[in-house]
């Protein structure tokens, strides 16, 4: 009763003000789950935090967009020593932040000074393969290896290694949230977990390439709600929506009209994990015969709705050149049949195994996915699965352990460069972190052996006999390789599907 | 007023045992429990020396007597610490995000209230009729319904098909307040005479209050109805209808005002629970609140955040079920205290 | 006929069918309710009348499957929460001193506590499970039943039968059952039945937050979780059957809950 009263008296007043000013038309709104942590280079390790800096600031390397080669930015040129130890970087003139500063390599080195002092999050990627650096001379930065390294310039395109301006304390981490800008954009406006307000930074050197006029990114705290504000025009753009909103904006006539799907390859894999430590996963026979019974095609068109995944036979995505695809592709339940049979299970004597997934880490298809990997593995009438799943902290305090026998990971690449996809698997000094406590000293040189080499040709031969170790030992089964989508409202100009990070500076209505 | 005095002073006194006690259980279940923060922050990426550093570097490489004894040295001294993922200082995130659960727990509460009273004393008037029956039927059946499906399909139905309201967040960001006073925003953009963001604000809260005072709703219709029955069987209220007062008068006056301790205490305690966070509701709306706070640090097993959102709930808990005790003696100065 | 009574037998009834369905369920079911097939998200039909889920599972399986977890995770919830509030109530209530002071305070705490708050906690640390959930959802209880007991305990504590039992050694579990028991079932059983309905909504609202009772089991909360995302997809029959399921089995609790409560006063 009374509240029917109540709403009759709230109404008139809501619709006489429709009106409400909000966003204004030149601003392209993104909406978000993906919340930025801490907007400190030395600190940060998550992707929001990254992709705010990186449309904001600029590092001595970056990239072009769409490319994934790293090509200068801050730098003109970089000279390398022939034994690959030595890289001199040649800082272009008159760079700025827009505060004034100016960008020299003394800013680098007081930047780099703070990552390898505080030890944050990402400060390993540097520390670890970095043995000195110095500013030479205004304009000249070197810095030496600790061995020769070929991804290098991708770890220096890389946030950790961006110059920062001078509000960034010497002796801690940057608690604020606004700082002098050097990128394309700068922060206007920023409430955590709310919203970023980005709007153009006029100092920038490249001021004419920058099409964007104002940035609104707002965080929301579930996918629902995304769809809904996107159909409602709250936002004009996401890339966080679930892999079924995603179809309907696909396949939906009245969904096509307004909005367009953006879709291109990205270099995130997902794959499951063998704790080749723990029985009965220690026997590699029974490692091979799951790898033979399961069936890509399947897992994606039951759990991902038949979109945004490639099916994956290597630890290496497609799109990087170095992949060799040394799984099997068809599923074999004969050959898995029979390799459990060697490790003495039949029918009559089933293997009995629990497998895990992170709750909601993924997403909630990776829900239906464990499902449909149960019912391949059970088709054997051999194999008893188990499904097991928690929540993410303890999944990896349980994982660190060696508690987990065989799970569900993802990975997203620190850099782009086949040995991000080797080292940290494959390599006896990374495998505990990972979970699979994989050793094997015979691949250790050779992993050691092509992050050193310049070549590219030898580099891609290495990889290649890497690889072959992969299918061999079958520490991890590789799924897929996600393809991501952006949805966004016709309206949108400058949407591009970057395979290295967002370029909000490109948007615009 | 002696005894209130004592009472208050001996409430106070075991309320801070109270929080010490509580306090001191979370801070033990997080370090014993499985989930590091670490781990968490690193994605399980960082090589193990990496993991080893960074655990030293927020002192969780210690002791934990030593811990301890650190973070309750930090309470004395008004400090909850930093977050572990932000590197921010909890007090303030903690303060940032609790006008935004005040403002949506008042404006639930006074709409469940409003709607709870009146429907409870009017049922109680006429118990045992069909209106009674039917009254009752919808209140246990907006209770029977899960609250975040009522927010979606509220949502769905008058944010995006009728397109009345909108669906998420506070406040539109570029209306958003420039000064801060209160926090809540209704309250502020009215003393800045900003009607339009004052439109705004009040535009984005309707759905997430309705959607929470729809459960709040039909727990005090129940026991709003409850002590009225009560009361209404009473003798006053037969001497007071004998003596010719208006039935209106004996109703929402005499009758009520009897009635009122019960239902009161049971507001403030509701309150005061949605001040810990409407978890669900806050996060089917993206509303920025306590619960969504904590719920999202203890995804990050972020230790100083719990344990300084505990000790802030806390704290909050126990000085509204005082202030309820006290109101309540000061309306019914007969109540007696232990 | 009485309204009052009405609302009983309703909330008589539908329990009854609840129980029902939770005993025979299983054998009314043509399908397996986890057997995954590659007939997704079929329409209500003669063959699955309640439709399938995203996995092609049958939902009319999984409904009436989901009513014995659900029936079973709510009524382990409340059993620990009584058995943990009698427990402590009575120590409390017959130690009394320092030990009942501390005991109150505790539960005090918890009180003032929202229970989803406290569930999503010792969920999010114990992991999920059948025994976990229900264990983290009866903490909740626990404070309530610990006050009715104490409360009991404390009223009849000096009373003279009472140390009459000591004389005649009454075996110590006698006097407790006959003389805290007995006088707190009315009392005790309405706010049971509504602690039933509210372990359901807070077992469903843990789902949605992806701590719930973990998949395949046939759940009606984690079954409303999954099927609402598919509102905007109109496969209405993914979360409209355990929707109904949960407000049914709720409504059902609620109404002889608030009913015997009612008697009482």
């Amino acid at each position: 009763m009374v509240k029917k009263r109540l709403f009759a008296l709230a109404l008139p007043m809501f619709l006489l003000s429709s009106a409400v000013a909000g966003t204004k038309k030149d601003t392209v709104t993104i909406g978000t789950l993906d919340k930025w942590k801490v907007l400190d280079p030395a600190k940060a390790y998550d992707v929001m935090s990254c992709n705010l800096m990186q449309n904001t600031l600029v590092g001595l390397y970056g990239y072009k967009p769409g490319s994934t080669v790293p090509e200068p930015a801050l730098a003109s040129s970089v000279d390398i020593s022939k034994d690959g130890k030595t890289y001199v970087f040649h800082l272009k003139k008159g760079m700025i932040f827009t505060n004034g500063d100016e960008i020299t390599a003394d800013t680098v080195k007081k930047a780099w000074d703070r990552v390898f002092k505080l030890k944050g999050d990402p400060a390993f990627l540097l520390t670890g393969v970095v043995e000195s650096y110095k500013a030479k001379d205004k304009y000249v930065f070197e810095v030496k290896l600790k061995y020769p390294f070929a991804p290098f310039l991708s770890v220096v395109a890389f946030t950790v290694a961006y110059p920062v301006p001078s509000v960034f304390p010497e002796n801690s981490f940057f608690k604020g949230d606004k700082y002098p800008a050097s990128g394309p954009l700068m922060i206007k406006k920023i409430k955590r977990d709310r919203y970023v307000y980005l709007t153009k930074n006029p100092k920038y050197f490249d001021y004419k390439n920058v099409e964007t006029k104002k940035v609104l990114i707002r965080q929301y705290q579930n996918a629902q709600t995304i769809r809904l504000a996107l159909e409602k025009g709250d936002i004009d753009m996401s890339s966080s929506l679930t892999t079924l909103d995603i179809r309907d904006f696909m396949t939906n006539p009245k969904l096509k009209e307004k909005f367009r799907v953006y879709v291109s390859p990205s270099f995130v894999i997902s794959y499951i994990v063998f704790n080749v430590k723990k029985k009965p996963f220690n026997n590699p026979k029974i490692r091979k015969a799951i790898a033979y019974l399961v069936n890509r095609g399947e897992i994606k068109k039951f759990a991902y709705n038949d979109i945004l995944r490639e099916d994956l036979y290597s630890m290496i995505p497609k799109n990087m050149w170095g992949y060799k695809p040394v799984f099997n592709k068809k599923p074999d339940v004969q050959k898995a049949v029979k390799l459990l049979a060697e490790a003495g299970f039949t029918k009559e004597h089933p293997l009995k195994i629990n497998y895990w997934y992170p709750a909601g880490h993924y997403g909630t298809d990776v829900e239906k996915e464990a499902q449909i990997i149960k019912s391949q593995l059970e088709k054997t009438g051999v194999i008893k699965v188990t499904v097991k799943t928690t929540e993410w902290p303890t999944y990896l305090d349980y994982m660190t352990k060696g508690v987990l026998g065989m799970f569900r990971l993802g990975w997203a690449p620190d850099y782009i460069d086949p040995d991000n996809y080797v080292y940290p698997f494959l390599h006896s000094k990374a495998d505990a972190s990972l979970g699979s406590f994989y050793k094997n000293p015979e691949l250790d040189k050779l992993i050691e052996k092509a992050r050193s080499e310049s070549d590219k040709k030898k580099r891609e031969e290495l990889y290649a006999k890497i690889q072959e170790y992969l299918w061999k030992d079958a520490p991890y089964i590789p799924l897929h390789q996600t393809e991501s989508a952006i949805v966004a409202d016709k309206k949108v100009k400058g949407v591009t599907n970057d395979p290295v990070y967002p370029r909000y500076y490109l948007l615009h209505k | 007023m002696k005894g209130l005095l004592k009472y208050i002073g001996y409430r106070l006194l075991s309320s801070v045992v109270m929080v010490f006690i509580m306090v001191t259980l979370v801070f033990f279940l997080l370090r014993v429990l499985p989930g590091d923060p670490v781990q968490a922050l690193t994605g399980g990426k960082a090589p193990p020396e990496v993991v080893r550093q960074l655990k030293e570097q927020l002192g969780l490489n210690l002791p934990i007597y030593k811990q301890y004894f650190r973070f309750f040295s930090d309470i004395f001294h008004g400090n909850l610490g930093n977050s572990i993922v932000t590197g921010e200082s909890v007090k303030s995130e903690l303060l940032e995000r609790f006008p935004a659960t005040l403002e949506l727990a008042l404006v639930s509460v006074i709409l469940a209230a409003g709607g709870g009273i009146i429907l409870g004393i009017e049922s109680a008037k006429r118990e045992g009729t069909l209106f009674d029956f039917i009254a009752k039927l919808v209140a246990l059946s907006f209770y029977a319904i899960p609250i975040f499906f009522v927010g979606i399909v509220m949502q769905y139905i008058f944010g995006v098909k009728l397109g009345w309201f909108p669906i998420s967040g506070r406040i539109d960001p570029l209306n958003e307040p420039d000064k801060v006073i209160s926090g809540l925003y209704l309250l502020d953009t009215l003393l800045t005479r900003n009607f339009e963001g004052f439109v705004d604000a009040l535009k984005h809260i309707v759905l997430p209050a309705f959607s929470l005072a729809l459960v709040l709703f039909s727990v005090i219709y129940r026991i709003t109805r409850g002590n009225m029955i009560l009361q209404l069987k009473k003798e006053y209220v037969k001497a007071a209808r004998a003596r010719g007062l208006k039935e209106r008068k004996v109703v929402y006056y005499h009758a009520f005002k009897n009635a009122f301790i019960p239902i009161f205490t049971l507001i403030g305690l509701q309150f005061a629970s949605l001040l810990g966070g409407a978890i669900l509701t806050e996060n089917v709306f993206s509303w920025p609140g306590l619960g969504s706070y904590l719920i999202d640090r203890i995804g990050y097993r972020d230790f100083p955040a719990i344990q300084g959102a505990i000790l802030f709930y806390a704290v909050i808990v126990v000085f509204i079920s005082i202030g309820i005790d006290i109101i309540c003696a000061l309306i019914n100065p007969k109540i007696k205290y232990e | 006929m009485n309204l009052k009574k009405i609302q009983l037998y309703i909330g008589i009834f539908i329990v009854a069918m609840l129980f029902f369905i939770a005993v025979f369920g299983p054998l009314l079911t043509p399908y397996d309710p986890i057997a995954i097939s590659n007939a997704t998200f079929s329409s209500p039909s003669l063959s699955h009348i309640f439709g399938t889920d995203a996995l092609g599972r049958d939902i009319f399986s999984r409904v009436l499957y989901g009513a014995r977890i659900s029936l079973l995770v709510s009524l382990l919830a409340v059993f620990i929460g009584v058995a943990l509030g009698t427990f402590l109530g009575l120590i409390a209530g017959f130690f009394g001193g320092k030990i009942d002071k501390f005991i109150v305070l505790l539960m005090d705490a918890m009180y003032a506590f929202p229970g989803l708050l406290l569930a999503i906690t010792f969920t999010a640390f114990l992991g999920q499970g059948i025994r976990n959930v229900a264990f983290a959802i009866a903490i909740a209880f626990v404070p309530t039943y610990f006050r009715l007991v104490r409360n009991q305990v404390l009223s009849i504590k000096n009373e003279p039968f009472v140390e009459a039992t000591k004389v005649f050694k009454v075996p110590l579990w006698k006097t407790v059952f006959i003389y805290v028991f007995l006088p707190v079932v009315p009392t005790l059983a309405g706010i049971l039945a509504l602690s039933i309905g509210d372990a359901i909504l807070t077992e469903a609202g843990l789902s949605y937050l992806g701590l719930g009772v973990p998949p395949p089991t046939p759940d009606w909360g984690a079954d409303l979780s999954t099927g609402q995302h598919y509102i905007l997809q109109d496969y209405w029959w993914c979360f409209l059957f355990p929707g109904i399921a949960i407000f049914l089995a709720v409504l059902g609790f609620a109404l002889i809950g608030d009913y015997l409560s009612e008697e009482k006063l």
